[in-house]
């Protein structure tokens, strides 16, 4: 085997590579437009396919290119539209494209292999069409797949001409067919004539010139395989160098029976060219096999064209057909290509042939050693280097001469090109992720194949770009993803038709810029992930405990799926699958700092999220200081700075069991301390010294109970009585000095996530964000997990990496027990999603000890702590001096009957505002606020002053009616609220929909109480028949938004879009208005939002709205 | 002796020895180990290292770990102090640093006259010396790096 230098076969390796990953492709393509050929692709294909074998002829890679032959041959098939390129036969061809791809990884021993079934299958597919293809076409070759591929495979045509072939399939002469069919047009007979020199011509004492002339005379000479000179120029004795086997295409209008009468050679090396480009003998015999070899006629320059090894351009019908014998031709599979380089296999080289073959030296040919880089990023690189090497001598001289504004110049110089330098070195590694992407369309066709599934895979972002290491690396990890999709996450056909669904699957594969990462979506439209058998099986295995579970949302069930254990090598396709490896494919990008997330919805699929960074050696980060020392955090983990300001830590810092949390939106995010976890001492710089000094607060907020038994909700409500006691001696203890109220006491937090968990990091001091070296740390710190390296900063001190994720496992905030902190929270959400009830946020209070309320929060003003000695008792009425003015104060049970206010001498003041004034609930600790979904009972417990119960904590919870407390304590504050409107002395009907029978009940009673009459519904789909019923008697809807059949804004729009109804003012009852929701909303036309138990603001906006209705 | 510590020079022929102090043993080293001696103390705490870990440092552009010597062969803490140096060892393709208390002289050292350490420092120390070494006014107890910068498990 001949094997061209190191570099030469690295070259064509990776050519071949990067075509073989366009066959792939493109034969995927193929198959799917099935019969309705496009015959560009096909032609790419082959052109691809064509590269390869020529360059694996020119390097004796024997099996490659007998297999890119065989797979060129049904591709010329399926162009001339004599084969239809069925699944079966594009499997036989993609099977082709793997074995090469194998023979390629191994390529010096890829002549050993056994490639003898992968061809038999090609020509299994090739004869199973030849049969019915040659009644159509007689010059299909006669089905003998031992020696046509052999001939056509050692004559790789260059682009837009078609090679001629011998007999014994020798190459013959490449012709342009816009050369040629235009004079067979005028009815001339074109003929390749072979003249051996010494047999042909000095044997018959004949010259070269003689002939040429002689041919001259009777035609034209339209191409030979030597270079001929003008006819005038020709020397008597002259013959072509090289060769003594002379090849002519020459066009005559001699006819078949005349024409040897001008050569007198054997008549059976002259050959008839048919219109079909074909050689026929003169007895009109086909003597090769079809000439559908062509590569593209007339085509545009294709990058295929320049990456052909073969150095023939579109002229160079010139070959030199380097014969030893006949036989050696039929024999040997020639390496030829249409270069001068062509040789048989083992004859020594003559020596006048520069890029001949050497040994073959054994050396490893690893695919990753090289890449290509655009030379004008080369030039660029080169012009920064140089840019850097002036600003370094104007640095130097600036030094040398004590010039400071001089080295100042020089050093922003400097900087502003190694910032262009590093950018474009990072190009230059930089590869499009289309890399990975692309054999994804494979993966998924086989696959779904083989499942007898219908998937569609959708790419998009091919052409975004990430650093080469990262691209090698996330392969692997990405595949795993797509398998997972199609394996587990897309149903059969039959089972998606019965859902309702397409019964092609899609799975989308998108890769996207944003905050500078990269991210990578992998979402199908399967049936996504149960989370109740993912916890179950976590459950089963020990990796959770029931507890844990219990408190867990469905996100954070889905995202078991990633604890290491959780998918061994057992499958876990029974419940719902998708476990298999999970962890690794975490581990690996947790390698990579990546981040990975799953989102997924019983029935309607899975969305996996990956984000990445674009590159590994240089990241951006934040810097952080405690304990004295500098810590970088990865930019990639950074999620927001939150700096609370020293007089809100009390109110925004709560405990839940032992933990710290801060509420951030609405939800709450577990706070770890980062000097607690590495066991530092946190500082803090004294204001009026300025010195650094230990920070000894133990906790960062009031409310605090050391001896907390443990995690979970049901543990911390048995620990209220002890909470409130700490509450209390803290409290007596702060008074002395308030050193937290300093702005110096802020608290600084990171709020950092690692994939689906988020937590604050507590640190002393906030930095600016960097971009950062990352350098290994020694191995006596490998035991050290929570740093992610080390890097050295602008001083020349070393700064630490966090490693966000294991600092957090540290803590032992794994994702699991962070749900039990937000597990109410999420709970709720979960509930809410399922049961499509309505969240409602609540502060949870107490009076007594042992009774617990509740009231919505969204009429709370605020709470304060008052000492029950500030308490004045004034005209039998209860006040505190309040800003300048006497704030009311009551109990609850001064209405309801419940136990008597807790004889403490901490009290809290909870204030509302009910009719425009404030009002103050005396109350204990401990407080907190919540989001819940609730079951509320409006009957067991109901009571004036009390609107039902509801179980909140396992605990039996009080709801109170705070305008019914305020009523009945002062009723003259309603008063001047009564404006019922009326029309034509009757009042208005309201419309409204409600389906929680509790609130319902509420609202109703709140509104009949004003004097309107309100007709009820359970849902939007009820309310709506009842308006077309009693379409004259309304004059305003309200609505809720969450609704079983018909929700709030379809009722609302299908109110809008009515003739009839479109004047109707609709207001729209929500527990939460988020601002999404509202958007929403006034899209459909609701004309108000008002907050459920908000009765005072709800009936202030349904009688504006009805005055404004009756105006109109 | 030790075979195990194949890294080491072969225990033969003339060595020379970069002495130091470790507190008040006086110690010595294959002078050929040494790649720099500094006094860099810049040195960043590694919080919830090993405790004879004092520090990271920047070596121009590289991070090298510093080792306190005298905690590490189990002996007092080396204290910073004007005299105290860095000894930086390449091992294993990585920098450490060994803090010791006072550099000394580069002695000489017959590796036939080197005398297997005693039997009574044994324990974690005993492991650590290839051999004693003795010189007119001092015993130089010659310190097998390698083991000393083996990773604890």
């Amino acid at each position: 085997m001949t094997i061209q230098d190191d570099e030469t076969l690295q070259m064509y390796l990776e050519e071949s590579l990067e075509h073989l990953e366009d066959i792939e492709n493109d034969l995927l393509a193929i198959e799917e437009a099935g019969a309705d050929i496009d015959d560009e692709l096909v032609n790419k294909v082959y052109r691809a396919a064509h590269s390869i074998k020529g360059g694996a002829g020119f390097m004796g890679l024997t099996n490659i290119k007998d297999l890119t032959h065989e797979m060129e041959n049904i591709l010329g098939k399926i162009r001339s539209r004599e084969m239809v390129p069925t699944s079966d036969v594009i499997n036989v061809l993609l099977s082709a494209s793997d074995t090469l791809k194998s023979l390629m990884d191994n390529v010096l021993h890829s002549n050993d292999e056994d490639i003898s079934e992968q061809i038999a299958q090609l020509k299994a597919v090739l004869a199973g069409q030849a049969g019915t293809a040659a009644e159509q076409s007689p010059s299909t070759p006669a089905s003998s797949p031992s020696t046509a591929p052999d001939s056509q495979d050692s004559c790789p045509a260059p682009e837009g001409t078609v090679a001629l072939i011998l007999p014994g399939g020798r190459c013959g002469l490449y012709i342009e067919p816009e050369d040629v069919l235009p004079l067979m047009e005028e009815g001339k007979c074109v003929y390749l004539v072979e003249m051996l020199l010494e047999e042909d011509l000095k044997a018959k004492d004949k010259t070269l010139k003689a002939v040429i002339e002689e041919m001259d005379q009777t035609g034209v000479i339209l191409g030979c395989n030597f270079e001929l000179p003008p006819l005038d120029k020709i020397e008597k004795d002259w013959t072509p160098e090289g060769t003594d086997q002379l090849l002519f295409l020459f066009a005559t209008i001699l006819k078949p029976g005349d024409i040897n009468v001008l050569f007198e050679i054997d008549a059976d090396r002259i050959f008839q060219l048919t219109d079909e480009l074909e050689l026929r003998t003169l007895e009109g015999e086909p003597v090769s096999p079809p000439a559908d070899v062509t590569a593209t006629q007339a085509n545009e320059e294709t990058p295929a064209v320049e990456e052909d090894p073969s150095p023939a351009d579109s002229d160079a019908t010139v070959v030199e057909e380097t014969k030893t014998d006949k036989a050696a031709g039929q024999t040997e599979k020639q390496a030829s290509t249409a270069s001068a380089n062509a040789e048989p296999p083992h004859k020594s080289v003559p020596g006048s042939r520069p890029r001949e073959a050497k040994s073959s030296q054994p050396s490893k040919f690893g695919h990753e050693t090289s890449l290509r880089v655009h030379v004008s990023l080369l030039d660029q690189l080169m012009t920064l280097a140089g840019e850097l090497v002036l600003s370094r001598n104007q640095l130097l001289q600036s030094m040398a001469s004590g010039d400071q504004r001089g080295s100042e110049i020089a050093g922003q110089r400097i900087d502003l090109i190694t910032s262009e330098l590093q950018e474009a070195i990072m190009l230059t590694r930089m590869q499009s992720i289309g890399n990975v992407f692309n054999k994804f369309p494979r993966v998924v066709r086989d696959l779904a194949r083989s499942l007898g599934k219908k998937v569609e895979l959708i790419l998009e972002g091919k052409e975004v770009e990430l650093d080469k290491t990262i691209i090698e690396a996330i392969g692997d990890p990405l595949t795993h993803l797509v398998r997972n999709a199609v394996d587990h996450g897309i149903e059969p056909p039959d089972v998606r038709q019965r859902a309702g669904k397409s019964p092609v699957g899609q799975i989308y594969l998108k890769a996207y810029h944003e905050a500078g990462q990269v991210n990578i979506e992998i979402s199908d439209d399967g049936q996504g992930i149960d989370g109740h058998k993912l916890a179950a099986k976590a459950l089963e295995k020990g990796l959770v405990t029931e507890e844990q579970v219990k408190m867990m949302s469905e996100r954070e069930k889905i995202n078991l799926i990633f604890l290491p254990g959780f998918s061994t090598a057992e499958k876990v396709t029974d419940v719902s699958g998708r476990g298999v490896g999970m962890d690794v494919v975490k581990t690996n990008l947790d390698k990579l700092g990546g981040l990975i997330d799953i989102d997924s919805e019983v029935g309607k699929g899975s969305v996996i999220r990956i984000k990445l960074p674009l590159t590994l050696a240089i990241i951006p980060c934040q810097i952080v200081l405690t304990g004295g020392e500098r810590y970088a955090i990865p930019q990639v983990n950074l999620e927001e700075l939150l700096r609370i300001p020293a007089d809100q830590i009390q109110a925004r810092i709560e405990r839940v069991g032992d933990a710290e949390v801060v509420r951030l939106r609405g939800n709450l995010l577990p706070l770890i301390k980062l000097s607690e976890v590495i066991g530092i001492e946190p500082t803090y710089v004294d204001p009026e010294t300025g010195l650094r000094k230990a920070d000894r607060r133990k906790s960062l907020a009031d409310r605090r109970c050391q001896k907390s038994p443990g995690p979970g909700p049901e543990m911390a409500a048995d620990d209220y009585s002890c909470t409130a006691d700490q509450a209390e001696i803290e409290t007596e203890n702060r008074q002395g000095g308030e050193r937290r109220y300093r702005a110096a006491s802020a608290l600084n937090i990171v709020v950092v996530s690692t994939g689906a968990m988020k937590y604050g990091l507590v640190v002393d001091e906030l930095h600016d964000s960097e971009e950062i070296v990352v350098k290994p740390l020694g191995r006596d710190l490998k035991k050290c997990k929570g740093y992610a390296g080390a890097t050295i900063m602008g001083d020349g001190r070393v700064a630490l990496i966090l490693d966000v994720a294991n600092l957090a496992q540290m803590a032992g905030l794994t994702s699991v027990e962070n749900s039990v902190r937000a597990a109410e929270i999420a709970k709720a959400e979960k509930e809410a999603i399922k049961a499509k009830k309505d969240k409602q946020s609540l502060l949870i209070f107490r009076s007594s000890e042992e009774e617990q309320f509740a009231a919505p929060l969204s009429l709370v003003e605020r709470i304060e702590k008052i000492k029950y000695t500030d308490i004045e008792d004034v005209g039998g009425k209860r006040v505190i001096k309040y800003r300048g003015g006497s704030l009311p104060l009551f109990s609850i049970d001064e209405v309801a009957m419940v136990k008597p206010l807790a004889d403490q001498e901490n009290l809290l003041v909870i204030v509302f505002v009910v009719a425009g004034r404030e009002i103050g609930l005396l109350a204990i600790g401990p407080v907190d606020a919540m989001e819940v979904t609730i079951n509320i009972d409006g009957q067991t417990l109901r009571q004036t002053g009390i609107m039902g119960s509801a179980i909140i904590n396992n605990q039996t919870t009080l709801l109170i009616d705070i305008f019914e407390i305020v009523k009945a304590l002062n009723p003259e504050w309603f008063d001047e609220q009564e404006v019922v409107e009326v029309s034509e002395g009757e009042a208005a009907t309201i419309l409204f929909a409600e389906d929680s029978s509790f609130f319902r009940n509420q609202v109703k009673g709140s509104m009949e109480d004003q004097g309107y009459n309100v007709l009820e519904a359970e849902d939007g789909e009820i309310a709506w028949n009842l308006l077309q019923e009693n379409a004259d008697r309304i004059a305003l809807v309200v609505t809720d938004i969450e609704m079983p059949n018909m929700d709030g804004f379809t009722l609302t729009k299908k109110i809008k879009e009515s003739p009839l109804f479109s004047h109707l003012p609709v207001i729209a009852l929500t527990t939460l208005a988020g601002e999404e929701d509202i958007a929403k909303g006034k899209e459909v036309g609701i004309d108000d939002y008002q907050i459920k138990l908000d009765k005072e603001k709800l009936l202030a906006s349904i009688t504006n709205h009805l005055k404004q209705l009756k105006a109109a | 002796m030790d075979t195990t510590s194949s890294i080491n020079t072969p225990e033969s022929g003339m060595v020379e020895l970069a002495t130091f102090y470790v507190g008040q043993a006086l110690c010595g080293m294959d002078i050929l180990k040494v790649q720099e001696i500094n006094k860099l103390m810049e040195m960043t705490t590694v919080p919830q290292a090993p405790n004879y870990v004092m520090g990271i440092l920047n070596l121009r552009g590289q991070i090298v770990t510093i080792i306190d010597l005298g905690k590490k062969l189990g002996l007092a803490t080396t204290e910073m102090s004007d005299t105290s140096r860095n000894i930086i060892v390449n091992s294993k393709g990585e920098y450490i640093g060994l803090h010791v208390s006072k550099i000394s002289d580069v002695v000489e050292a017959d590796w036939s006259k080197v005398e297997p350490p005693p039997a009574n420092i044994g324990g974690v120390q005993g492991t650590y010396f290839r051999g004693v070494f003795k010189t007119k006014q001092s015993l130089i107890g010659i310190l097998d790096t390698e083991k000393v910068l083996l990773e604890e498990n």
